[in-house]
């Protein structure tokens, strides 16, 4: 379950970060001071749970490993692609980069974001337009369901209708309505199944 | 109008260590050896060589490193008898001479001596990664296969290897003109930098480089055909890798492998592979040595060619070689 966002914000403290275009502003809750942390960061890498941020001018007073376990908001601006533009979300880890004492990697968990805003994010990367594509549409088949359960779906659909069939003609009238929504349900699970099973196929060859 | 076999040049790649290159070829050689045709299988895994045990060969009596080191002047001297019949083995060579890492001049001695082995067809069983040797040895064959299984890490090498093999191809073809290798190279830069992303940009960029220039860089991507095969298969949702791969190769190199079949995963092979007996080898009823064989019906329609386009396949060849001896010769005077 995603968390709501507040709309009720406290008093920022703004990182400023000069000569640095930020990809988007990650907003850490407030801290000891009571105002909420603005940092300028770089998407630096996706992992498979978790997005790798950039900070280059981490304030100097900041106890950077306060930031573990705090609480965050990943601000987007509108790509037309993901509906959502904010993520709350957590620090899980940090390291200090290469490029001088400020320069710090943030690890922030991904898990409650969709695919949208995964894409988005991917998006901010510099990456290969290509390698991009070939991760995406992997995704894309990594995230349909498992065929099993797939199966399980018809083959409930196939015995409700099969056991329709038979209360129909195997058993008196007065299992007659029974027999004929076991019927029913029985054939919109198969045709829904089909149709589900048509549609993602159509999805994924389109979208590639 | 004659029908022969134009396509006799085979080899196996896909960048990644593992995924079956070589129990494939052996399959596929056995399969085809069964449908009658005379075999030779070439161990171009140079420096990890083993397609020789799985033949069952533990000590080869000759290698590929005496042909590379002159110890025998002709590449048919080392070709080995095995137990298969229709099937000869020519051993791959250990790092031990250096033989994994052949000079230009051996590089052209072996491929001017491959095609005329005597055999109906050639299997070349190359190694994992992407150096130029096995660039070289996949894109001069006439057949091209790829192997790939449903893994992430397979996915990433396969396509990697299928881009490098093109881009090789082109940097060969278009080795004196200096635009068409910035071009190639600006596809190498960081996104950041580069302009160029795609097949299909570089071929608009060309645009303005003159017709036939354009017409000769069209025809090389038209005429790089490529075949997939996906291995270790063990769902109908494992195949969904070789169509990202059609996808993305599509979109970005602007040709589309063709898929030749899949193998199902089968423990069977393991165990042949344990017992030292080649697969499918008293084995030809499992699922895998099923589909091998399926495949080796299909790799055979497609060596089967019009004799005229037989004759372009060795205009190609020839050309090949020709590319080769002129980028060695830019390389010097650089």
């Amino acid at each position: 379950m995603k968390t709501p966002i507040s709309n009720v914000t406290p008093p920022n403290l703004d990182v400023e970060a000069p000569g640095f275009t930020p990809d988007f502003y990650l907003e850490i809750e407030p801290q000891a001071h009571g105002k909420l942390l603005r940092l300028p960061v770089h998407v630096k890498d996706l992992t498979a749970e978790g997005v790798i941020l950039e900070v280059v001018d981490l304030p100097h007073d900041l106890k950077v490993e306060s930031l573990v376990d705090q609480l965050g908001i990943i601000h987007l601006a509108p790509d037309g692609f993901s509906k959502e533009t904010q993520l709350r979300t957590t620090v899980v880890w940090f390291r200090q980069g290469e490029s001088g004492s400020s320069h710090y990697l943030l690890g922030l968990d991904l898990k409650e974001a969709d695919f949208q805003f995964r894409r988005s994010l991917e998006n901010l990367l510099a990456r290969p337009k290509d390698i991009s594509d070939l991760w995406r549409y992997w995704d894309q088949v990594k995230s349909k369901p498992a065929t099993g359960d797939g199966r399980f779906i018809f083959y409930l659909g196939a015995a409700a209708l099969f056991g329709g069939v038979t209360l129909q003609f195997g058993l008196p009238d007065v299992y007659n309505s029974l027999a004929i929504i076991l019927i029913l349900l029985g054939s919109l699970v198969i045709a829904g199944k089909c149709l589900w099973h048509w549609w993602r196929q159509r999805s994924l060859s389109g979208e590639c | 109008m004659s029908v022969e076999l134009s396509k006799k040049l085979w080899s196996i790649g896909g960048g990644k260590g593992g995924i079956g290159k070589s129990v494939f070829t052996l399959g596929l050689g056995i399969s085809l050896s069964r449908m009658g045709k005379k075999i030779i299988l070439v161990d171009a895994d140079l420096g990890g060589a083993n397609l020789h045990t799985l033949m069952g060969v533990r000590f080869p009596p000759c290698t590929l490193e005496d042909f590379f080191l002159n110890r025998v002047d002709r590449l048919e001297d080392v070709v080995i008898d095995t137990q298969v019949e229709g099937i000869g083995l020519i051993c791959g060579a250990d790092d031990i001479l250096g033989s994994a890492n052949p000079t230009y001049a051996q590089k052209v001695r072996i491929l001017k001596q491959i095609e005329d082995l005597p055999a109906d067809l050639v299997l070349l069983d190359l190694g994992a990664g992407t150096s130029y040797n096995i660039l070289d040895f996949f894109n001069y064959s006439q057949g091209r296969i790829c192997i790939m299984t449903n893994q992430a890490t397979s996915l990433q090498n396969v396509y990697g290897f299928i881009k490098s093999a093109l881009y090789r191809r082109i940097t060969r073809e278009f080795a004196k003109d200096h635009d068409v290798l910035r071009m190639v190279h600006q596809t190498e830069a960081t996104p950041s930098e580069s302009k160029i992303e795609s097949v299909k940009e570089l071929l608009l960029q060309l645009q303005e480089g003159g017709e036939d220039r354009l017409s000769r860089f069209s025809h090389l991507v038209k005429t790089f055909e490529l075949f997939l095969v996906v291995n270790m298969v063990k769902e109908d949702a494992d195949l969904q890798a070789a169509r990202i791969i059609e996808k993305v190769c599509g979109s970005f190199l602007s040709f589309v492998p063709q898929v030749l079949g899949h193998i199902s995963y089968d423990p069977a092979i393991e165990q042949a592979v344990n017992q030292m007996v080649p697969f499918p080898l008293n084995r030809e009823n499992s699922p895998a040595a099923v589909d091998i064989k399926e495949i080796a019906r299909v790799v055979l329609t497609h060596s089967y060619n019009q004799a005229d386009q037989g004759k372009e396949v060795g205009k190609k060849a020839t050309s090949f070689l020709g590319a080769l001896q002129s980028a060695a010769s830019e390389m010097k005077k650089t």
